[in-house]
């Protein structure tokens, strides 16, 4: 599904609810268009190995795993298919992550970008801006994972869904205010873990 | 910390917010004036909110830039009081550039900035500047401007809005005739810097952007070369792979060095792919040293061998100036076109035409009960997911390779038929896609969007007839279309075009006329009817029509230099020099 469609995504999770395949491989599709973009953000600073990961077949089998685990679940709620969606692609993410970049990974010795190494290593206890290096993700991502539920939910909706804060606030049933307050306790906790913080 | 003071900080940090969205940065101290014990803390999470805001961010689809980068923190917002810095537009291993605003001049520009430590003497950097300034040509990117800020320096120049070739090569496939014509734009730049006594030395396509007017223009001139005079500025592996030998090697250059370099890009515009391309630096220099570069297949087969003159091992071997170069590409690249089918890839895809895949919402419906492979295997429904989200992403050939696995699947699969075609279209495959449109239709003879795909891929085999009667069907299925009359007027000139490079230029002129009553206020279909005019003799028609044209777009050199020629044939000769004159002008 092409970006910019998110208002209607709600919509098509209550069709998909009544059993319309349309709209299940809709929402699907957009889980696959979002795990794409966060892949390629991911990997935005090593362009040598995004091109391998896209020219390889691994991203493509990660795409068919994500497609797989979403096509087989019964969609319950809106929550529920979001929360699941964001879920699995943080796992997909994570996963790229270990298999490629990791002390086995086959790509370790695709890090000859640009940017030297030793520009992109450091450690997240100096500061917590966007990560730049597949290690940084993989512990945000990492940290996203050990959230409490309510504000990991929060994470899933609007940084891994990409749901605007009104959709997120109506597909949790709870206040924009409310939500804010969430947001906020959300990237104070992961500041804190991430930069090793006491507390 | 109590819980009504956790409670109060909560509220702060969101009033905080409110304020911070409506562009007020509010301190900690202001808003807690009233619990001093609080200031601090209320400071640290407003610090953190600051340092997520990337959270917030809107995930794009650009692969290179994913969103609107923001500004560095380590860069200030306004530069020298006048250049106010908007967003991060590329960024490289020794620089990082800026869409800004000139708040003095009013207007757009682009700010580079080299990143924090990559240079060695701010004084030979603007020393440098200062003389890349003076080169003044309609294809290189005018500097306007060098500045000093804190311990760092800024080259101020024209903002581009075309993005660059680099960008380019990754979205779409690039017609050759296009290519060498970048190619030649680039080659006439260099062969005036060379004789002004300015080397490059960092070809790339990321360093040569596309204007308005579709000309290449080359950016960024002596940058690199005083970068690598700090001794410590590693070449990136994006750079490294148009350099040449003697740079890696780091004997003396010459402007032959740069005519390497422009050899390599224009193989990769033509085909995608580099001469050399491991994805490991040591193995590149020694592929580039040892080697010599041969073009691979999808280059034809004159234009390679201008292309293995170029990127010679030994520069005595190579082209002796870049004049020389574009000349024999230029060659090469006219005599080589038995099927003319390069100025119809060129237009169309001047005319946004051929990449028509992504972002198309497809509205045919799934069909049932798809038929399934073995179970441990991905299902249709699977391959179709996939393969649209590789077509959506522009990533054609991986595409093509899913819906053609889906047809494997479910051989009358119409959605994967149609979107099948797209991807050969795109690919610059006019006879397979159109096969594929043919079995769709069959099934559905008024499926509209099919038959504009097909009408699309006939005009790339010059099939006119076959063209335009398909248009003519969605002008009849669709009649408020918006893209057809647009489209029409396309297949029109195109015609046109072709006539008129045959010598028939009453059918030329023709079809102008058709293609005028579609798009009545393209400048560019009067100029082309003028040029017929012109032909014919009829020189006070071809007159008219040049007029027309400028009167539509005055800034094309191009319509007042043939006005010109046609006055100078009705013995107007005052006004055909002023045109002469204005035409010298706007391509100054």
């Amino acid at each position: 599904m092409p970006a910019g469609t998110d208002t209607q995504l709600q919509g098509l999770v209550e069709l998909a609810k009544k059993g319309d395949a349309r709209a299940k491989s809709l929402l699907i599709d957009h889980a696959c268009d979002r795990l794409l973009k966060l892949t390629r953000k991911m990997f935005r600073g090593f362009p040598g190995l995004r091109r391998w990961e896209q020219t390889d077949d691994v991203f493509q089998n990660s795409l068919i795993r994500l497609h797989r685990a979403l096509a087989t679940v019964q969609v319950e709620s809106v929550r529920h298919f979001f929360n699941l969606a964001a879920e699995q692609v943080r796992r997909e993410l994570l996963d790229l992550k270990k298999r490629h970049y990791g002390v086995y990974g086959k790509a370790r010795n695709h890090h000859t970008d640009h940017q030297p190494s030793d520009d992109a290593g450091g450690s997240l206890s100096k500061s917590f801006e966007e990560p730049d290096d597949l290690d940084r993700w993989a512990e945000f991502h990492a940290a996203v994972e050990r959230l409490p539920e309510e504000l990991r939910e929060v994470a899933n909706l609007l940084y891994y869904e990409g749901l605007s804060q009104d959709e997120a606030s109506e597909v949790l049933g709870i206040s924009i205010r409310t939500l804010k307050r969430r947001w906020h306790d959300t990237k104070q906790r992961l500041h804190r873990v991430l930069r090793d913080e006491p507390g | 910390m109590t819980n009504q003071d956790e409670e109060l900080l909560a509220e702060l940090l969101l009033h905080w917010e409110e304020l911070h969205e409506r562009g007020q940065d509010t301190p900690a101290s202001e808003l807690a004036k009233n619990r001093l014990d609080l200031i601090k803390e209320l400071d640290r999470r407003i610090g953190v909110l600051k340092d997520t805001a990337w959270l917030d961010n809107p995930i794009e689809d650009d692969p290179e830039a994913d969103d609107p980068r923001p500004i560095s923190p380590h860069s200030p917002r306004t530069l020298s009081g006048r250049y106010r810095l908007d967003e991060l537009i590329a960024q490289g291993g020794f620089a990082e550039v800026y869409r800004a605003y000139d708040t003095e001049l009013q207007r757009t520009v682009a700010v580079k900035m080299p990143k924090p430590g990559r240079l060695e003497s701010t004084e030979s950097f603007q020393a440098e500047a200062r003389r890349v300034a003076r080169l003044k040509h309609e294809n290189i990117v005018p500097v306007f401007d060098v500045g000093l800020e804190g311990d760092t320096c800024f080259i101020v120049t024209e903002y581009i809005e075309g993005g660059s070739l680099a960008d380019r090569i990754v979205s779409h496939a690039i017609a050759p005739k296009q290519a060498v014509g970048w190619a030649c734009d680039i080659a006439e730049a260099l062969e005036y810097a060379h004789l002004n006594g300015v080397i490059h030395l960092d070809i790339k396509p990321a360093n040569i952007l596309i204007g308005a007017n579709g000309r290449a223009k080359l950016a960024d001139f002596g940058i690199a070369k005083s970068a690598t005079k700090t001794g410590e500025f590693a070449p990136s592996l994006g750079t490294l792979r148009y350099m040449s030998t003697e740079q890696l090697e780091g004997r003396p250059t010459d402007h032959r060095s740069d005519i390497y370099s422009l050899a390599v890009v224009l193989h990769e515009t033509l085909t995608g792919s580099l001469p050399y391309s491991s994805a490991e630096s040591n193995v590149l220099r020694k592929e580039i040293v040892e080697g010599t570069a041969l073009p691979s297949k999808g280059v034809p087969r004159e234009l390679g061998q201008v292309l293995t003159k170029a990127m010679a091992r030994s520069p005595h071997e190579r082209h002796a100036s870049a004049t020389q170069f574009a000349s024999e590409i230029r060659r090469a690249g006219v005599s080589r076109n038995p099927s003319s089918r390069w100025p119809l890839f060129g237009l169309l895809a001047c005319l946004g035409l051929l990449v028509v895949g992504a972002g198309i919402a497809f509205t045919m419906a799934q069909p049932a009960g798809p038929k399934r492979n073995e179970p441990e295997t991905a299902s249709l429904q699977e391959v179709m997911a996939v393969a649209t989200t590789n077509m959506h992403h522009e990533q054609y050939a991986k595409a093509e390779a899913g819906f053609t696995r889906a047809l494997e699947i479910d051989t009358e699969n119409l959605e994967a038929l149609k979107k099948r075609g797209l991807c050969r279209l795109n690919t610059e495959r006019p006879d397979k896609a159109a096969m594929d449109f043919d079995r769709v239709l069959a099934r559905r003879p008024d499926d509209a969007t099919t038959l504009r795909y097909r009408s699309k891929a006939y005009a790339l085999l010059q099939d006119f007839p076959r063209a335009i009667a398909d248009l003519e069907q969605v002008m009849i299925l669709t009649p408020k279309a918006a893209e057809v009359p647009g489209e029409m007027a396309t297949i029109y000139a195109l015609r046109s075009l072709e006539r008129y490079e045959q010598g028939d230029y009453q059918g030329a002129k023709d079809d102008m006329d058709t293609t005028i009553r579609f798009a009545p206020e393209a400048a560019v279909n009067y100029s082309r009817r003028g040029a017929c005019w012109f032909q014919m003799g009829e020189y006070e028609r071809a007159v008219d029509d040049f007029t027309d044209a400028v009167r539509r777009d005055s800034h094309q050199a191009e319509f007042y230099g043939k006005r010109s020629l046609a006055l100078q044939k009705i013995g107007r000769f005052e006004d055909a020099s002023n045109d002469q004159q204005k035409a010298e002008e706007l391509t100054r």
